[in-house]
C-alpha cells in the first residue's frame, strides 16, 4: 500500500518554491532571454525583411504616379503596369520613377517636362510608347532630355525606356540636350532637371510644356528650380500649368535610401550585439544554474536526511517542475501580450523587426530550456540522494 | 521499555576492492530522556552507529529496535517519517544553507515535520532561536555567522520540530571551551525536558556532561 501525505507534499513544495529571489531571477532571466532571442531571430531574418519592407515602401510611392500605358487596353493596363514594376523592381532603386501617361500621347505635339529637384541619384523614366533613347514608334517622335545627370557631371546614370535599361555617362555631349530643350516645338518628352528649369521662363513656361511631372512638394521643387530667380510668382506659375502631375517624392526616397543604409548598419550592430549578449546570457545562465544546482542539491540532501523520503523528494521535484513550466508559460504569454506590443510601439518605424511570432517563439524556446534544465536538476538531485552514503 | 535497543549490530561498507567492517557486533540500550556520549577515535565506527540509530542507514546484521519496532521492517518512507517526527539532527558539518538566512535555515524542520501549523511557524522559530541565544538574528545570512552561532542555529533547527531524540555528531568540535559549555548547557536543559540526547564526541569534557559515555573501538563498544 502506498502512503501519500498530500499535506506534507504541499508543505515541501511550498518550502522549495518559497525563495522569492528564485522567482525574481526566473522572471528576469526569462525576460532577458525572450528579448535577446527575439533580436537574434529578427536579426537573422532582417535582410529579407528589410528588402521587402523597402520594396513595399517604394512601391507605395511609385503607385502614386498616374500610370497608364498607351499601347494596351485599360483592362490590361494594371497587369502590364505591375509586370513592369516587378520587372524593374531591382533596377529602380531609390530613384525618381514615372511612367508615361496614356493621354500624354493622345495628341500631337505634347511636351512633357519632368522636374527633378536634383536629389535623385538616377532618373528612370519608363517611356512605354518609345523604345529607343531617341526613337520612333507609331510615327511619333520623342526625344529625351537628360540634362540633370550631365549638367551635374554625374559619372553614370540610367534611363529605362520600356523594358530596356540604357546606361549613359557623362561622355555624352551636354549640348545635344540643350538643343533639344530649345527645340521645344517638337514632340518632346523631356526630363528637365531643376537646374535646367532655370532657362524655362524664357520659353513661356506655361505653354512650352503640356505636362509636367514634378516633386510632390511643388513649391519647393519649383523654387529650387530657380523660378524665383526670375522674379516669377511660384503660385501663379504652378497654377498656370495645365497638367501638373506630382511624381515621386525624391527627397523622401533619397532619405529612405540613406535611412536604409543607416538602418542596415544599426541592424548589423544589433545582430552582433545580440549574438554577444546571447553568448553572455547563456554563460550567465549556466553559471547561475550551477550555483542553483549546488544549492538545491545541498538543500535536497538535507531535506532527505531530516525526513523526506526519496519518493516524496521525487514528487516534490516534479511539482516544482510543473510550477516552473506554468510560470514560464504564463510569463511567456504576458510577454507576448504586453511586452511585444510595447516593443513594436517603440520600434514603430520598423515594425517588421520584432514580430509577436518571434517573441512567442522565443518564449517557447526559453520555457523549454528552463523546463529541461529543471528536469535535469531534478534527475541530478534524485541521483545525488540515491548515491549518498548514509 | 528502552527507547533504543541494539543487539549484535554489524555494518560493513563494500567497495569494489575492499570491505570495511565499521561495526562488528554492537549491543546497546538507551532509555528515554537519557543523555549518552559515544566516544572513539576516527574510524572507530561511532558516526556509523549514530547514522543507524538516527535511521539514516541500516545495519547489515543484528537488530535495532526503536520504540520496539525493528528498523528492518521499515520502508524508506517509514524511516523518513520517523526521522521527521522523532529525531532532531545536528550534523558534524552542520549542513546549514549558507545563502539562506537563519530563519529559513531553521524553518526547514517545520515544513518537513507536521507538529506545527503554518501560522505558528514564526512563533516557533522565535522560541527555539531564543532557546539557543540567537534571537534577534533571524534575518542574518548563515554565511555571515561565527562558528558558535552556526552551531546554535544547527541546534535550533534540530529542535524546531520538537523531536524526542536529538542526535549530534561532534556538536562542539569547532567551538571554544566557553561556547562548548554553553551548548552543552542547552543539551542538559533539553534533557531535563524529557529529550533523549545522543552525541558523538572526541572530547572527554563534553562527554562528562552526559549521563553515560560509550567508548567504541574498531566497531565494538568496549567500555560503558
Amino acid at each position: 500500500m502506498i502512503n501519500f501525505d498530500m499535506k506534507k507534499q504541499l508543505r515541501l513544495t511550498k518550502y522549495s518554491m518559497k525563495n522569492l529571489n528564485q522567482y525574481i531571477m526566473l522572471i528576469i532571466e526569462i525576460t532577458a532571454a525572450i528579448v535577446l532571442l527575439s533580436i537574434v531571430i529578427a536579426g537573422s531574418l532582417i535582410s529579407n525583411n528589410t528588402e521587402k519592407y523597402f520594396q513595399k515602401y517604394r512601391n507605395s510611392y511609385e503607385i502614386s504616379i498616374s500610370a497608364t500605358n498607351p499601347d494596351v487596353p485599360d483592362s490590361e493596363e494594371e497587369a502590364s503596369y505591375n509586370e513592369l514594376m516587378t520587372q524593374h523592381a531591382d533596377n529602380i532603386g531609390m530613384s525618381m520613377w514615372a511612367k508615361v501617361g496614356k493621354d500624354w500621347f493622345s495628341d500631337d505635339n505634347k511636351i512633357v517636362a519632368i522636374i527633378d529637384d536634383g536629389m535623385a541619384n538616377n532618373i528612370k523614366f519608363d517611356m512605354a510608347a518609345g523604345e529607343n533613347f531617341t526613337g520612333e514608334k507609331n510615327n511619333e517622335y520623342y526625344e529625351l532630355i537628360l540634362a540633370d545627370k550631365f549638367s551635374r557631371q554625374y559619372d553614370v546614370g540610367e534611363v529605362v525606356l520600356g523594358s530596356k535599361l540604357f546606361k549613359y555617362d557623362n561622355t555624352m555631349p551636354n549640348i545635344q540636350y540643350d538643343i533639344d530643350l530649345y527645340n521645344a516645338s517638337f514632340k518632346i518628352m523631356g526630363f528637365i532637371p531643376a537646374h535646367e528649369v532655370l532657362v524655362l521662363p524664357a520659353y513661356n513656361f506655361t505653354t512650352s510644356f503640356d505636362y509636367i511631372v514634378c516633386d510632390p512638394d511643388v513649391n519647393n521643387s519649383f523654387n529650387y528650380a530657380g523660378l524665383t530667380y526670375f522674379g516669377d510668382d511660384i503660385d501663379s506659375v504652378v497654377g498656370s500649368i495645365p497638367h501638373l502631375i506630382k511624381g515621386v517624392n525624391i527627397y523622401e526616397q533619397t532619405f529612405l535610401s540613406d535611412f536604409k543604409s543607416s538602418f542596415d548598419q544599426v541592424m548589423s550592430f544589433m545582430k552582433m550585439f545580440a549574438m554577444f549578449a546571447g553568448v553572455f546570457f547563456i554563460s550567465t545562465i549556466l553559471s547561475a544554474s550551477v550555483l542553483k544546482y549546488n544549492y538545491n542539491v545541498d538543500k535536497s540532501k538535507l531535506m532527505h536526511r531530516m525526513g523526506v523520503s526519496k519518493r516524496e523528494m521525487l514528487i516534490n521535484n516534479l511539482m516544482i517542475l510543473v510550477g516552473v513550466l506554468i510560470v514560464s508559460i504564463l510569463f511567456s504569454i504576458i510577454v507576448t501580450v504586453l511586452i511585444a506590443p510595447a516593443m513594436m510601439e517603440t520600434f514603430k518605424g520598423a515594425v517588421f523587426i520584432i514580430k509577436p511570432l518571434y517573441v512567442t517563439l522565443s518564449a517557447l524556446i526559453v520555457s523549454s530550456i528552463y523546463v529541461i534544465s529543471e528536469a535535469c536538476q531534478a534527475f541530478c538531485i534524485q541521483s545525488a540522494i540515491k548515491k549518498e552514503r548514509k | 521499555m528502552s527507547l533504543i535497543v541494539i543487539n549484535n549490530m554489524v555494518k560493513n561498507f563494500k567497495t569494489k576492492e575492499v570491505e570495511t567492517k565499521a561495526l562488528r557486533g554492537v549491543d546497546l540500550e538507551i532509555k528515554r530522556a537519557e543523555s549518552v556520549a559515544i566516544m572513539g577515535v576516527s574510524g572507530s565506527g561511532k558516526s556509523t552507529l549514530l547514522s543507524i540509530i538516527g535511521l539514516l542507514d541500516k545495519q547489515n546484521e543484528g537488530t535495532y529496535l526503536l520504540e520496539g519496532k525493528s528498523n528492518k521492517d521499515m520502508t524508506d518512507s517509514d524511516m523518513a517519517k520517523y526521522r521527521s517526527d522523532k529525531f532532531g539532527y545536528i550534523f558534524q558539518d552542520l549542513q546549514l544553507l549558507d545563502s539562506d538566512n537563519v530563519s529559513r535555515n531553521v524553518e526547514i524542520g517545520l515544513y518537513i515535520g507536521c507538529k506545527y501549523k503554518h501560522k505558528d511557524y514564526s512563533a516557533r522559530i522565535d522560541e527555539v532561536l531564543t532557546l539557543v541565544g540567537m534571537d534577534g538574528q533571524k534575518k542574518k545570512k548563515s554565511a555571515l555567522l561565527s562558528g558558535g552561532e552556526k552551531q546554535r542555529v544547527a541546534i535550533a533547527r534540530a529542535l524546531v520540530n520538537d523531536p524526542d531524540i536529538i542526535i549530534a555528531d561532534e556538536p562542539t568540535s569547532a567551538l571554544d571551551s566557553k561556547t562548548a559549555s554553553e551548548i552543552m548547557a542547552i543539551f542538559k536543559d533539553l534533557q531535563s525536558k524529557g529529550k533523549t540526547i545522543i552525541i558523538v564526541t572526541h572530547d572527554p569534557n563534553i562527554a562528562a556532561h552526559m549521563d553515560r559515555t560509550l567508548h567504541i573501538k574498531d566497531g565494538v563498544i568496549c567500555t560503558v
